[in-house]
């Protein structure tokens, strides 16, 4: 089976840095292609995604490698075999400051047609310059979506046209599509990126094996954006949100009536909405927080790749929402399939993080002059010493340059895990009643929601009271300790298939389960 | 739970490496030994102060059961003493705090504390039992007394020292004694 997601504007991207995460975990499926719409490619929350993408990629195939490192098939670290094009963000409009009017030629049409364009758009609109998104003008939005989609020679295209010919070859193919309701790219892109490939697919003449997907986020979050300076500009205005939904979701009910475009979509929405303390139109200084509603989003997408989720004839709505109380609970964590708990393989994920980033990583690292120190501990023995050592050098090379690469990489990594739920949980509370309690994260980071660029300090390192916190990290009944860890990694048992660095990484992550 | 069972499998294939000979010891001497054969020979020649028994008007027959039971029943105390303390550590050894890379190595002093007091407590059995005056044979104990407290202190020590090798924690190993010289998957 091949699977394909689109994240489109901004909330597209973060929803896929919570998938990201989640395939991390273990919770995806075998294989994805992932890909981002944005207009604004300098957008903050798309660069995120993007790096996170890159990390994910680069990691998993040091770390896949049946040569160096292994962590073998049945390994749920990093399990999704996840692919994207060398840029995996599309720019609908190219050009440096890119306006609809040069991307209609306004100029070139003929009288009637411009007064149609007249009648649609205002000369505001019509000038607009683009290089940041569409700033919440949809409008704007499908105009330049639809004068740009149908180009198969697009590389991003390429992969939609690729995948319906796989499912015309007679392989299952799944795509989905993630993005905001309100706002501009998103809810521009949705149905028109949506409808041009079920138009694709009639063209190609695929009736089976082809299924379309999507999520779409009603407004879960607003902003109080500064009266100075804000004269005359076009920006996406949260007291509009609801309104654009409202005309939205008008508009969604009678395509979906009388045109079958997705087989499953996914609603999601937020109440109350979580208000971000920092108003950026767009760019790089757009960094929104990832809040806890883009991860239903996320869960959606990997529910509907799930091979247990059979798709029925009919299209098919679902939607979800967390208990009725103020708290946010991990109970409230939907599950991707029967086979996989979501609450069991993220919060796996966060103690592996914590564990290592704190306790092995650092251990691992440096010169083997460092390292050494450890060679008669067990663990060291077994996972690393064994699996590091060069018959040829007679040396352990776990001091060498490209184990400690990989070594880094994954402490890198580790800290994004941290710094996405610590940033999550508290950003998705704020300034709201609401309370959520998934993990503690206080005693290991320092939050700071008005830092746009740095909102979560992970500490360098932590003190032996703070280390101990370890047991109550994730707030469930496991009660899991860092000598537990220690201990299961020296007696879980090694699958004859790992190698490398691969054999430690998955021996820690299997031990952070109970 | 599961490696705290595997470890005390260890630490009794261990202790019973060598623990047999003292088995075999404590069955002979609760039997009562062939009275030509080596123990009894042993016994008579270099344990007891034949001139004491003579002055008491004793002949060695009279006195070897009840010092053949004196030796069983240390060596019992002995055995279950070695064996509880062995497999006491064996299970602690899953409880210490080794929660990091490095930590092991502090528990080293535990486990010395530990095997001290194990070696107080065998001394002060075989001074008990070489000294009471609970068994009258222990009068008669001369010389080879300190054959019996040496040997005794070192072999019940080494049984030990076998056990808590192998029943250690894998993760602890570093606080015993070149424990950590064995092989990870061991």
């Amino acid at each position: 089976m091949k699977n394909f997601i689109i994240g489109i504007g901004g909330t597209g991207a973060k929803c896929l840095e919570h998938l990201l995460h989640c395939c991390s975990a273990g919770l995806g499926p075998k294989n994805l292609w992932a890909g981002m719409v944005d207009q604004d490619e300098a957008n903050g929350n798309v660069s995120r995604t993007k790096i996170l993408l890159s990390k994910y990629m680069n990691l998993r195939s040091s770390l896949r490698d049946e040569t160096g490192h292994d962590l073998a098939k049945d390994s749920n670290l990093f399990k999704t075999h996840i692919t994207a094009n060398n840029d995996a963000v599309w720019l609908p409009l190219k050009g440096a400051n890119p306006t609809l009017e040069e991307v209609i030629h306004y100029e070139l049409l003929k009288p009637e047609v411009k007064g149609l364009m007249d009648c649609l758009y205002d000369p505001d609109e019509m000038k607009q310059n683009l290089s940041e998104g569409f700033r919440a003008r949809p409008n704007i939005g499908a105009a330049a979506m639809l004068a740009t989609t149908s180009n198969e020679d697009d590389v991003f295209w390429s992969q939609i046209y690729k995948a319906i010919d796989a499912a015309r070859g007679g392989e299952e193919v799944r795509v989905f599509i993630i993005s905001s309701i309100f706002g501009g790219t998103g809810a521009s892109g949705f149905p028109n990126i949506g409808r041009r490939i079920k138009q694709i697919q009639k063209e190609k003449n695929v009736t089976s094996n082809f299924h379309l997907g999507g999520a779409l986020m009603l407004p879960y979050f607003n902003y109080e954006v500064p009266e100075e300076n804000m004269e005359g500009e076009l920006y996406a205005k949260p007291e509009e949100f609801l309104d654009q939904t409202k005309g939205a979701l008008q508009y969604y009910a009678k395509l979906f009536e009388y045109d079958k475009i997705f087989d499953q979509v996914y609603v999601t929405g937020w109440d109350p909405l979580t208000t971000l303390p920092n108003f950026k139109m767009g760019g790089n200084l757009q960094n929104n927080p990832p809040l806890f509603p883009e991860l239903y989003a996320a869960l959606g997408a990997l529910k509907f790749f799930s091979e247990d989720n059979k798709i029925s004839e009919t299209q098919e709505i679902f939607h979800i929402g967390k208990n009725e109380s103020n708290e946010i609970l991990w109970s409230d964590i939907p599950n991707v399939s029967n086979n996989l708990n979501s609450k069991d393989n993220i919060s796996n994920l966060i103690r592996f993080a914590f564990s290592y980033n704190w306790m092995y990583g650092p251990a691992l690292t440096g010169s083997w002059s460092k390292i050494k120190k450890y060679e008669n501990e067990n663990w060291f023995k077994r996972l690393i010493f064994k699996n590091t050592y060069n018959n040829e050098t007679k040396a352990c090379e776990v001091g060498h340059e490209q184990n400690q690469e990989v070594i880094l990489s994954m402490q890198e990594y580790c800290q994004d895990v941290l710094t996405w739920i610590t940033d999550m949980q508290y950003s998705t509370i704020a300034n709201t009643d609401q309370k959520m309690d998934l993990i503690v994260s206080d005693f290991f980071s320092e939050f700071k929601a008005t830092n746009t660029s740095t909102r979560v300090i992970i500490k360098e390192k932590l003190n032996a009271t703070e280390k101990n916190q370890f047991n109550s990290l994730v707030n469930d009944s496991k009660n899991l300790k860092l000598l537990n860890i220690m201990s299961n990694i020296c007696y879980k048992k090694i699958n004859k298939d790992q190698k490398g660095l691969g054999v430690f990484m998955d021996i820690l992550f299997r031990s952070c389960e109970q | 739970m599961v490696n705290i069972i595997r470890s005390l499998i260890l630490s009794l294939l261990g202790l019973g490496s060598i623990a047999w000979i003292s088995v075999l010891l404590i069955s002979i001497m609760l039997v009562g030994p062939d009275p030509d054969g080596f123990l009894t020979e042993f016994f008579a020649e270099y344990i007891i102060i034949a001139e004491k028994v003579d002055i008491l008007g004793y002949t060695f027959s009279e006195i070897s059961d009840e010092l053949f039971l004196l030796v069983a029943h240390m060596n019992i105390t002995l055995l279950l003493i070695t064996l509880i303390m062995t497999l006491s550590w064996s299970t602690w050894s899953h409880y210490l705090n080794v929660d990091a890379p490095g930590k092991a190595k502090i528990y080293f002093i535990h486990w010395l504390v530990f095997t001290g007091i194990l070696i107080a407590i065998l001394l002060a059995i075989i001074f008990f039992f070489t000294q009471t005056t609970q068994y009258n044979a222990a009068d008669l104990i001369g010389g080879g007394g300190y054959v019996i407290f040496s040997f005794s202190a070192l072999f019940y020590f080494l049984m030990y020292y076998i056990g808590v090798l192998l029943g250690t924690a894998r993760f602890a190993r570093s606080s015993v004694l070149l424990a950590n010289k064995l092989p990870g998957g061991f």
